[in-house]
């Protein structure tokens, strides 16, 4: 076909004019409208900047192609700190959602709440509210707010009153109260308000005066101050909810947030960052530097390769090895022991997991040892009891599930196995912080089970149809794990274990424990640290004892910082604060960290 | 030409029509409705799903609850603007190399440029782009890693080209922010080339090589013309039309790869949207994305052909 | 085909370098995943725990247990590429020739259609021809969900219409020549005129097409299964053992690299096998 076309062309076109000198012309007359433009000087004509830096920017792009921004770009990056954060917020509204990537991109950024933890603890401090009393039948609490808070403002609103008990009651109501006008807003569910029955706890919020709140409890909860200090308890400015009334936008309330926190919500582009500049009349400690980035990078691999390349100042969820090749290339790596615990489940509604040996048996056929070595790099502790050792509720004397085999093998057999069976594995797709890899470590319990003669057929769906389908009790046994959001050791118990969150909660292993349940139940009224502790220690060998998970692991959550970064803390339980961070004048270029990950290394690491 | 065009719109009538067909099925995948629609049976629900297509109803993402067609158009800048620059780099390096090896025909550096260009097309580009990355991201430093531009750049979104919006910026740094898009482009770009390159390259190759043999310019050698203004004067002209034409396939290449390259370099266009989609199952912004890139491919295409016959009437085919 | 031209066509195969050089490639990797299971020195799946991210042997820190190294689950990186080639071989296989015979069956059929029903089919074919096939792949697979046996069904479904297209141009190309014409004229029915007469000239443009589906095929599953959509982990294919290897990238490259180079080896091997057997094949390109 091409010799066709070729050989039908006319000996006319010999002589048709060739196109180069015309270009050159083109470039003549751009050259010299861009050197017009520049001695004008004439700012506003936007043709004429966008003329004027065009021609710059090729210039310096097309001889600038490998070479770094120059230094009048980097002495901007003082003000600049860049967190990879590992995905997309669901909302700007802490009240509408419960991931923690929704958590760490509002509630410590934009908004504030009544009482906050301590920096990197799990004490509870004054935030808005100066100090409260909790009467003694614990069915009350009576806040004192703090006076000359300002709302942040943005093109749609200029506060004109700072924070006061009003702003407390809509943020509550909106979410307690369905006549509320904002309850239906955004989807009228509040996740963590019903899943922690807050609904029924709370019977009355009342406001005393312009500073000061009470809210009435229908019964005494331990936790409840603690509940107060998590996202979802994020104040909300109610005046901003009436002027978005007014101009029939309520629904930016959630996408275009007003709070008091330390930073002020500046621009999302869905996907890839969030922009937040420091809000200049917070009334805590101001941040020390100016803009904030959120990176939203979900890929770990390449959040990583992000941060090595010196992109990113603060990378959230490394794997575990990233901790190590991080640590040889001496950035900081933080670290602390989590509120958290991955386990496996099994579901007791179905055989053979309706017997409490087979359920004992599997767990001892599993090598968690090596699980810790292999899926979290050491990164993390082997979990005796379903709440980690750094809780004070923790049980110190509960037995450790040993790795044996041939146990297992001998239970399988009482219990009438001899010839083994199947079952299935349901393996979470995503990282979490309580477990990088939930496949390989599906994969290597496989290959544990088959030892013992079961056959484990590894299950996985995406992560939003997999948590349905678990909650609908679809599966066999999957691997999962929980983040508290709290420091009471409640947050474990209820709504992982108890016979309510096995109907509709996160209890996976459907397990309902009569005697169990009792004991936490009676742990969260009474206010007697002693006595709470006493009912825990009893719980967790009863949960030891029936074994409806295999406990396996409490990981670090852990960081990756940049040296430039100054006094970060890492809290246990919310994974980002920039509370007092500031960032050194100096730039360190990062090194890269093309470091080969050895064996040897591997084997003295531990 | 009249009759010719309106069979090229019936063409891109019955191949909307297929589309809408695949991506219909695709909303059917999605837990409720993608719309409300009135009737009970397929074939209605069908013609109905149509009419919310031609509103740009294009449905709401399961997910973020965002609306379909804003949130592709959204990411769609960003892959345009990847896609352009590696079309830029392909036709560039491709002719070049292309018009070198036709001109040292049967010569080493002939067959060594056919290799490598034969090594490029069998490239797996998505491990061609992680060795990239590897080498000059994170071993020489040369580049950055991923993302569109530095965040020490505060751009506010116009246009979603970052080239356009560097450059309309009101800020002062508006040079080397456009400086710094393009550095962050470079990677990305040379990745997603590499094929397309490649096919240019052999294209050219070939049919320079064929236009040489033609007897018109014997003639003009005949004549005394120098090689070089044959080559670049009459040949080229001549050989660029099978190389237009042979750009319809291309875009299909160039779309396959820019999926890839986009997700290996966290490029914040349709190509990681979609994947993001299909990894969350969002059936609502699946069918959007896949309906709104075939559209964009068949468009292509159909622009392709009205200028390659408007280029050479003796292209518009009788059939 | 004659045997004189079959002849031919094998000299200048012969002669021709680069295809020679893909030819002792391409044998290679078949007898690899042929002989794959007996040399390969471990289970593909087994897991050496203590030997996690082990580099290949040429590496200072490499063992000789692990001739390429281990990936980070302590599984020996040689033995899964390996049993990753047979994988991949045998799947491609199965898609190309189940999508050639579907294809090609297609094609044949619209021989006997009507003008009209002929050009609508062919225009379907034009469309699905035009889509970028990764993006019909990840539709398909988003309808029927990720997995192995999703991800063969897509690629097949995306090969066909390339089957169609070039069996259907071969025979009108074929039946509007002067000997069919002649046939016709004679009274031989259309299928008789199909075997007899235009299937023997339409073999080699089908090969060719053939050995370009393969690279086209490898490739694609590869492609899914580095976008976790094709197959699933602990499977050892090579796309996925590349996409397992990402978060290793900076300081275990060979987890990446290796399987890498024997994608690209092989696709290049077999695209060095087509254009031989198109120069030595295809009459119309005969000097």
């Amino acid at each position: 076909m091409l010799s066709m076309l070729t050989a039908r062309n006319s000996a006319r076109r010999l002589l048709s004019l060739t196109p180069w000198p015309k270009l050159v012309n083109k470039n003549n007359r751009l050259m010299s409208l861009s050197r017009a433009s520049r001695i004008s000087s004439i700012r506003r004509l936007p043709l004429k900047r966008v003329l004027q830096n065009l021609s710059y920017g090729l210039g310096f792009g097309l001889l600038c192609w490998a070479c770094q921004p120059d230094d009048n770009s980097s002495s901007q990056q003082n003000d600049l700190l860049v967190y990879c954060s590992e995905g997309s917020p669901d909302s700007f509204n802490p009240q509408l959602v419960t991931s923690g990537t929704s958590f760490d991109a509002t509630a410590r950024t934009v908004y504030s709440q009544l009482v906050t933890y301590a920096s990197g603890s799990t004490t509870i401090e004054p935030a808005l509210a100066e100090s409260w009393i909790i009467s003694d039948d614990g069915l009350s609490y009576r806040f004192k707010l703090r006076n000359h808070v300002e709302f942040h403002g943005n093109n749609h609103f200029t506060p004109t009153r700072s924070f006061n008990a009003d702003d407390v009651l809509f943020s509550f109501n909106r979410q307690r109260l369905v006549q509320h006008p904002y309850h239906a807003v955004g989807g009228g569910r509040y996740p963590y308000f019903s899943s922690q029955s807050l609904d029924s706890l709370i019977t009355d919020i009342r406001k005393i005066s312009e500073y000061e709140v009470e809210f009435v409890l229908s019964r005494p909860e331990s936790p409840f101050l603690s509940m107060l200090a998590t996202p979802f308890a994020s104040i909300l400015s109610a005046e901003y909810a009436s002027q978005l009334n007014r101009i029939k936008q309520p629904e930016w309330i959630d996408s275009q947030p007003i709070g008091t926190g330390p930073f002020r919500f500046k621009r999302y582009q869905a996907d890839a960052f969030i922009r937040f500049e420091r809000f200049d009349n917070y009334f805590g400690r101001k941040p020390r530097f100016k803009d904030l980035v959120y990176s939203i990078t979900p890929d770990a691999a390449m959040r990583f390769a992000r941060f090595s390349a010196g992109e990113c100042d603060i990378m959230s969820y490394p794997l575990p090895v990233h901790l190590r090749i991080a640590a040889q290339n001496n950035f900081q790596v933080l670290q602390v022991p989590g509120l958290n615990v991955a386990y496996w489940a099994f579901n007791v509604e179905k055989p053979p997991f309706h017997d409490v040996k087979v359920r004992q048996a599997l767990s001892m056929a599993i090598n968690r040892e090596a699980i810790l070595k292999a899926v979290y790099d050491k990164q993390a502790l082997l979990a005796t009891n379903p709440i980690p050792p750094s809780s004070w509720a923790f049980n110190p004397n509960t037995p450790t599930t040993r790795y044996n085999p041939q146990i297992a093998k001998q239970l399988l057999s009482e219990a009438g196995y001899n010839n083994g069976f199947s079952i299935d594995i349901w393996a979470m797709p995503v990282q979490r912080a309580y477990n990088p890899n939930a496949r390989k470590m599906a994969q290597m319990m496989q290959q544990d089970l088959k030892a013992i003669g079961v056959d484990a057929r590894i299950i996985s769906y995406e992560w939003g149809s997999f948590l349905s389908r678990v909650a609908q009790g679809q599966h066999h046994s999957v691997l999962l794990g929980w983040n508290a959001d709290n420091g009471d050791p409640n947050n474990f118990f209820t709504p992982l274990l108890s016979c309510a969150s096995a109907d509709n909660g996160n209890n996976y292993a459907n397990w309902c424990h009569p005697e169990f349940d009792q004991l936490i139940l009676k742990a969260r009224q009474i206010s007697d640290n002693q006595q709470r502790t006493q009912h825990y220690h009893q719980a967790q060998l009863i949960a030891k004892q029936q074994a409806p998970w295999l406990t396996i692991a409490h990981a670090n959550s852990s960081l990756l910082v940049q040296n430039r970064v100054k006094n970060l803390k890492i809290s246990p339980v919310a994974n980002i604060n920039f509370d007092g961070v500031s960032l050194s004048k100096k730039i360190t270029k990062p090194q890269t960290a093309h470091q080969t990950y050895s064996a040897d290394n591997a084997r003295t690491a531990h | 030409m009249a009759k010719a065009l309106f069979k090229q719109l019936m063409t891109l009538l019955v191949s909307l029509l297929g589309l809408t067909v695949l991506t219909f099925a695709l909303s059917q995948q999605t837990s409720t409705p993608l719309h409300p629609y009135q009737s009970s049976n397929l074939f209605g629900q069908y013609f109905e799903y149509i009419g919310y297509l031609l509103q740009g109803e294009w449905g709401v993402s399961s997910i973020h609850k965002r609306d379909v067609l804003s949130d592709f158009l959204h990411h769609f800048p960003a892959t345009i603007e990847l896609i352009s620059f590696a079309i830029l780099f392909a036709l560039l390096f491709g002719l070049g190399l292309g018009i070198w090896a036709a001109s040292k025909r049967g010569k080493w550096i002939d067959q060594f440029l056919m290799t490598t260009t034969l090594v490029g097309y069998s490239m797996p580009i998505f491990w061609w782009g992680m060795l990239l990355v590897l080498l000059f991201s994170l071993t020489l430093g040369w580049t950055p890693v991923a993302g569109r531009i530095d965040y020490i750049y505060d751009i506010q979104p116009v246009t979603g080209f970052m080239l356009i919006d560097t450059l309309i910026t009101q800020h002062s740094y508006g040079m080397s922010a456009f400086a710094n898009a393009l550095h962050h482009l470079l990677l990305p770009a040379i990745t997603l080339s590499t094929i397309p390159m490649a096919i240019i390259a052999r294209m050219t190759r070939s049919s320079l090589l064929s236009v040489l043999k033609a007897e018109y310019i014997r003639t003009a050698r005949s004549k005394g013309l120098n090689w070089q203004r044959i080559i670049w004067i009459h040949a080229l002209r001549n050989a660029f039309q099978p190389i237009l034409t042979i750009s319809g396939v291309q875009i299909s290449i160039i779309m396959t790869g820019v999926i890839l390259t986009e997700y290996i370099f966290a490029w914040p266009g349709v190509g990681k949207w979609l994947l993001e989609a299909v990894s969350r199952r969002d059936y609502a912004s699946i069918q959007g994305g896949v309906l709104a890139l075939s559209f964009f491919v068949v468009i292509f295409n159909l622009g392709l052909d009205l200028l390659a016959s408007y280029i050479n009437p003796r292209l518009r085919r009788p059939s | 085909m004659t045997s004189q031209s079959l002849k031919l066509a094998l000299n200048v195969y012969s002669h021709n370098r680069s295809a020679m050089f893909g030819t002792i490639v391409l044998a290679i990797v078949i007898l690899m995943a042929l002989i794959g299971p007996w040399i390969a020195p471990h289970d593909p799946a087994q897991q050496f725990s203590d030997d996690i991210l082990t580099p290949p042997l040429w590496h200072s820190a490499g063992d000789f247990k692990y001739f390429l190294g281990t990936d980070d689950l302590g599984r020996d990186l040689l033995s899964r590429i390996l049993f990753g080639a047979r994988l991949s071989l045998k799947l491609t296989l199965i898609v190309v020739f189940i999508a050639a015979l579907i294809g090609i069956l297609l094609g044949a059929l619209t021989a006997f259609l009507s003008a009209t029903v002929r050009s609508l089919v062919m225009r379907m074919m034009d469309l699905l021809l035009s889509l970028p096939s990764l993006l019909l792949a990840i539709a398909i697979v988003a309808v029927i969900g990720p997995g192995l046996p999703n991800a063969i069904y897509a690629v097949i479904i995306v090969l066909i219409p390339q089957f169609v297209r070039v069996t259907q141009s071969a025979i009108s190309e074929e039946l509007s020549k002067d000997y069919v014409m002649a046939a016709k004229l004679d009274g031989a029915n259309r299928t008789r005129l199909l075997f007899n007469h235009v299937w023997p000239n339409i073999v080699p443009a089908i090969i060719v097409q053939l050995t370009f589906s393969f690279s086209t095929a490898l490739l694609d599953i590869a492609a899914l299964g580095f976008l976790g959509l094709g197959a699933q982990p602990p499977m050892a294919e090579w796309g996925t053992m590349l996409s397992e290897s990402r978060a290793f990238i900076q300081f275990a490259p060979w987890t990446m690299t290796l399987p890498g180079l024997a994608i690209f080896l092989t696709v290049l091997s077999i695209n060095l096998v087509g254009d031989g057997l198109r120069d030595a094949l295809d009459p119309r390109l005969n000097r």
